[in-house]
């Protein structure tokens, strides 16, 4: 696009932000506007000068993006982290309220203007940085602004203060804002708002979080119907769909999509094992690599180590810390179970540049720039490309610096997934987010939370809702059964007696009992909260959370591993397990559930080629060359299979049959895969099929031949009756349960935040497990059960994929190969052991037999203790 | 690893029953999967927190339950009655959910449990959420007693406690217990379970929409657990 309105240079080195001279040649106008308080400068010019403060020019895409906004577009600006997209969309309402407040001499911060700009973060513990952020240009230009955030940790009496008349800009959350929407006062001054701007809009798209805030952009697009909506990304595979869900679909408002600095230098590699052919193929090795890990943090500054899971960032902290005891107190770990006060401290110490290094999982991923970091590690797979790219980003921050990213495998196969990553990364070939399609458990919060915030009328918010790209589609039946839902219970209409929650009058949905008002405040969001139970040191100090069932089979001075220390279990109290300093070697570590993340379906697509470049001897960069020998014994064994081609190896061993399939779609798919596939074999003949998964294919094992041959001729991969193979073959009302615990929490049913906490409440407490059993039974039409399915078949099982990969499968070629021995890939299935799913027994056969399994076990026990 | 099995049902060995004859302190009773403890002695059936009316305190909080789960645990006990040939009924406590909770709907269940079983003698233990009961329940033939009265030669009590030396046994609810059954390769969740520990006999909540609370019982306790419609002896 031309910029000649704005009298843009040259395009700035794309680099890094570049340094004005010391003798600007483009400082003339600062010359003829020597002193702009007394002259009233441009908007423009009082930008740049703030710019030049600090030794910069703008770049060409903030320029791009505060002309868009100055034009009145809505849009979404994606680009590296640390590379000024926060100025790209900040500026743009400030340069619009100077054009139109020209005068100095009239601004007065005791007075500030109204609410104009509404900021919306992801993470509440990300508002204190960026209000740092937004007001440094503030408070250098000496703008007349109020900002100020409102999250969940904003204190009541600021809450109460901002009720009344809100700062001219404001930081909030998903869950903030739709909070702000229930105050029917508030909405002259919400229908002020000229600017909505959403930080890190990619982790909020796709999920329900995300839905949230696109129906609280419908409702103050409603308000102001000229409103400007901007957002912030990482560079994503579906950056056109990211837009228009934020920008909403029905909007007739230009949006642009603007590209800021993408191309910051990055540099990845790999840590390859000193000792190739003692590197495990597969499995999670221990320490092996911590040396050759240690001696790179040891070269830089201070470093981020990103672990897959909680349990592995404490596994390598402690690992760490043994290879180089000198670093006590110099490294930390940092995840998501940890209390906020140690993760703030932990933060605090990387902000500083007070910390070597930093072991931590993705709750290191958003927020605020460490400018201290200059080194990432990546142990393990990070299973995405997108998600690989965002860490490296994580360091670098310095003006010109490389954002720079070691991986560090932890089996031999990895180090292809590297490969596959950062061929994507080249290619550009970054993970698309898959969008959530009319989630109805969060329009029956939202349309509660309107007909608290001063009522509606059903057209009207239909109307409304309908503009978001997440409930475009839906019906007047399914809109109507939420009116049902939240008026009368639902739509059986003798099923729900008693019931209150919205009342309809003259067409008016409103609510009118204060409990459900307060009740629906207290319980606004989709975050669900886990069964998690604090852990304190007897002093009371909390230190984080770990999951009940950890806990439960700990004994009383059992030890275990917990925010890098050692610690022992002292007592069980109200919920709260209490430890106590430890000395020894730990007996367990806590494991948290969730976490495993399947491959992504891009970097699947990635890896394939890979080895399709293997198979014919094709061995680019360092990882793949050092896989030589892997491969070639693989190639010797069996083959490497190409693109079109799915590789089956079968192997007949005394103990049974084992087919190993390689579709390499990731552990959900293939997980689904398995199941139906098994379900699909022992149909055709009785058997006994047990079944495992990984990232890169499945193995079936029984005791008698698997006629996989035969199978595959009759239709083993079909796509047909697919959706019934899969509930047939699936514990579905299981994992049906486990889904909809959030869609119980969101539409209301049960209560989130911490069990106690509400005393008065605790009589209309309930699992969601037990409303589930209580619509099944009795009122079976209930569209959450529905969603529920949907979801499960989605997100539990990526059915999507499924189906696709399926396809893929049947059109592919078939190798069909029977190795002497097991082979390099099918090794990985043998040591990674996945969850699996039983599909035809039924619940009293599954208990009878692990009871069967725990006596047997108890036996051995016995036996060994008595030949001893 | 998980097996996959057949998916010939005849082929599968019935591993649990409807219901269990147990021996304890030298008394003979009955465990029954849909929640009871009957003892053929003295033709009574012990049932523990029916929580009567649980959805309907949720409605009326505004949250959404459908009504049945009343009815479906009343349902439960009129088969369990006709099954065993019950002349009585002792509920161990928690009859009502609520205050809230005695709604026309629930009312008209229960008249119609009361019509249909004019012969049955009903007690109820007093129960923590049974305060102000009496006014609550007038109308039915129901006897209130107070926990740790005898019947024959065991006690009755809502809250588990020390059984009087008089008598062998305590049966009691309030605890909900639930089993959680889990194994390195699989786990099913919890299961409501009868508890027998230290001559307290604790009894699962038989109400449908009511939750459950896991227990760890120690070697010397026995726990029965059930599992759809079967006891499980543990």
């Amino acid at each position: 696009m031309k910029m000649q309105a704005w009298n843009v240079g040259r395009t700035p080195s794309r680099l890094k932000q570049p340094s004005k001279p010391a003798s600007a040649s483009s400082s003339k106008r600062l010359q003829r506007l020597p002193n702009s308080k007394l002259t009233n400068p441009t908007p423009l010019q009082t930008v740049r000068d703030y710019f030049a403060s600090n030794g910069q020019k703008p770049f060409r895409f903030q320029m791009e993006a505060w002309k868009a906004y100055a034009e009145g577009h809505s849009g979404l600006v994606h680009s590296a982290t640390g590379t000024g997209k926060t100025l790209a969309v900040w500026l743009g309402p400030i340069l619009a309220w100077l054009k139109r407040n020209k005068t100095r001499s009239d601004w007065n911060s005791k007075n500030p203007p109204a609410l104009r700009v509404l900021w919306i973060t992801p993470l509440r513990a990300l508002a204190a940085d960026t209000e740092n952020a937004l007001r440094a240009p503030i408070e250098a230009m000496g703008l007349p602004w109020l900002l100020e955030s409102r999250t969940g940790d904003s204190s009541a009496s600021i809450k109460a203060k901002q009720l009344k008349r809100l700062p001219t800009a404001l930081i909030t959350t998903p869950e903030s804002l739709c909070l702000l929407l229930t105050h029917a006062a508030l909405q002259p001054q919400l229908s002020a708002i000229e600017g909505v701007i959403v930080d890190e809009w990619h982790e909020l798209l796709g999920s329900k979080r995300g839905i949230q805030v696109e129906l609280a952009l419908a409702r103050i697009r409603k308000l102001n119907p000229s409103l400007r909506t901007w957002g912030l990304s990482a560079t994503l595979g579906n950056l056109t769909e990211a837009g228009k869900a934020l920008i909403g679909c029905k909007s007739t408002q230009p949006s642009k999509i603007i590209q800021g600095t993408t191309k910051k230098r990055l540099r990845l590699d790999s840590l390859i094992p000193d000792r190739m052919e003692r590197f495990p193929w597969s499995g999670h090795i221990g320490s092996s690599m911590v040396p050759q890990a240690a001696r790179e943090i040891e070269g830089v500054r201070s470093a981020l180590v990103f672990a897959n899971t909680r349990s592995q960032t404490e596994i390598w902290y402690q690992h760490l810390l043994q290879c180089r005891p000198d670093w006590a107190g110099q490294i930390a770990v940092h995840h998501g179970s940890l209390d906020t006060s140690v993760r703030e401290w932990v933060e605090n110490g990387l902000r500083e540049g007070k910390l070597r290094a930093v072991v931590c999982t993705s709750s290191l991923d958003l927020g605020v720039d460490f400018s201290a970091v200059d080194l990432v590690l990546q142990v393990g797979s990070p299973k995405g490309s997108a998600r690989l790219l965002q860490r490296a980003g994580r360091s670098g921050h310095q003006p010109g610096a490389e954002s720079r990213l070691i991986f560090v495998p932890t089996n031999a196969l990895e180090l292809i997934e590297l490969a596959a990553a950062k061929d994507a990364i080249q290619h550009g070939k970054m993970e698309a987010r898959p969008l959530l399609n009319k989630p109805l458990d969060v329009l029956v919060q939202h349309a509660v939370t309107i007909a608290i915030g001063g009522g509606f009328a059903s057209e009207d918010l239909l109307e409304e809702v309908r503009t978001t790209q997440a409930f475009q589609s839906l019906t007047d039946d399914e809109w109507q059964w939420v009116l049902d839902f939240i008026v009368r219970g639902g739509s059986s209409l003798n099923a729900y007696p008693e019931f209150h929650r919205v009342q309809v009058e003259n067409n008016r949905y409103q609510v009118s009992m204060r409990r459900v008002i307060t009740l629906h405040r207290l319980n606004i969001g989709t975050i669900v909260s886990d069964t998690a139970m604090k852990v304190k040191y007897m002093s009371g100090n909390t230190i984080g959370t770990v999951e009940e069932s950890f806990i439960s089979k700990l004994k009383q001075g059992d030890k275990f591993l917990f925010a890098g220390k050692l610690v022992e279990l002292a007592i069980v109290r109200d919920n709260v397990a209490y430890v106590k300093r430890s000395k020894g070697t730990p007996d367990a570590i806590p494991r948290w559930m969730g976490g495993r993340m399947p491959l992504s379906s891009e970097l699947s697509a990635a890896l394939r080629e890979k080895i399709h470049e293997a198979s014919d001897g094709d061995l680019k960069g360092p990882e793949m060359k050092s896989l030589k020998g892997l491969f070639e014994l693989q190639q010797r064994w069996s083959i490497l299979p190409r693109t079109n081609e799915l590789l089956i190896e079968v192997i007949h061993e005394r103990s049974g049959y084992q087919v190993f399939l390689f579709p390499f779609e990731g552990r959900l798919v293939h997980e689904g895969m398995a199941s139906v596939l098994a379900y699909r074999l022992t149909r055709q003949q009785r058997t006994t099929i047990s079944m495992a998964c990984n990232d890169y294919g499945i193995v079936l094992q029984s005791p008698h031949a698997i006629p996989i041959e035969k199978a595959i001729v009759e239709g083993l991969f079909s796509p047909e009756r697919l959706e019934d193979d899969v509930r047939q073959s699936m514990n579905a009302t299981e994992m049906a349960k486990r889904q909809f615990r959030q869609i119980a929490r969101v539409s209301g049913l049960i209560q989130a935040g911490l069990p106690g906490r509400r005393k008065s409440a605790s009589h209309i407490q309930a699992s969601s497990n037990l409303f589930f059993d209580a619509f099944s039974e009795h009122d079976p039409g209930n569209l959450l059960l529905e969603q529920c399915r949907r979801e499960v078949l989605e997100q539990q099982l990526e059915w999507s994929r499924l189906s696709r990969a399926l396809e893929r499968m049947q059109e592919g070629k078939i190798k069909m190969m029977y190795p002497p021995k097991v082979t390099p890939l099918a090794f990985s299935l043998l040591v990674d052991k996945l969850r699996e799913r039983v599909s035809s027994e039924t619940l009293v056969e599954r208990v009878a037999r692990m009871q069967k399994a725990l006596e047997t076990a108890a036996g051995d026990e016995v036996a060994k203790a008595s030949s001893l | 690893m998980l097996q996959l099995y057949p998916l010939a049902p005849s082929a599968i060995e019935k591993t649990g029953h409807s219901s269990l004859a147990v021996s304890i302190e030298g008394l003979d009773f009955r465990l029954l999967a849909k929640r009871g403890l009957y003892w053929p002695e003295q033709k009574i059936l012990f049932i523990a927190d029916t929580h009567f009316g649980k959805e309907a305190t949720f409605r009326s909080q505004g949250i959404a339950v459908p009504r049945g789960s009343t009815e479906g645990t009343v349902a439960t006990i009129a088969q369990m009655i006709s099954e065993c040939q019950a002349s009585r009924l002792v509920l161990l406590g928690d009859m009502f959910h609520a205050r809230s909770s005695i709604s026309e709907g629930i009312r008209e269940s229960l008249d119609a449990f009361f019509l249909a079983h004019p012969q049955l003698r009903f007690t109820l233990v007093l129960g923590n959420h049974d305060r102000g009961i009496q006014a609550l329940t007038k109308g039915w033939p129901i006897e209130i007693i107070d926990s740790g009265a005898a019947i024959g030669s065991v006690s009755v009590s809502h809250l588990p406690q020390e059984p009087s030396l008089s008598t062998k046994l305590l049966l009691c609810g309030h605890l909900h217990p639930a089993y959680r059954f889990t194994s390195k390769m699989d786990s099913v969740g919890k299961l409501p379970c009868f508890w027998l520990s230290n001559r307290q006999f604790v009894l699962p909540a038989i109400g449908e929409f009511t939750g459950t609370q896991v227990i760890h019982p120690s070697k010397s306790d026995q726990t029965w657990v059930i599992v759809d419609d079967q006891i499980l002896r543990i």
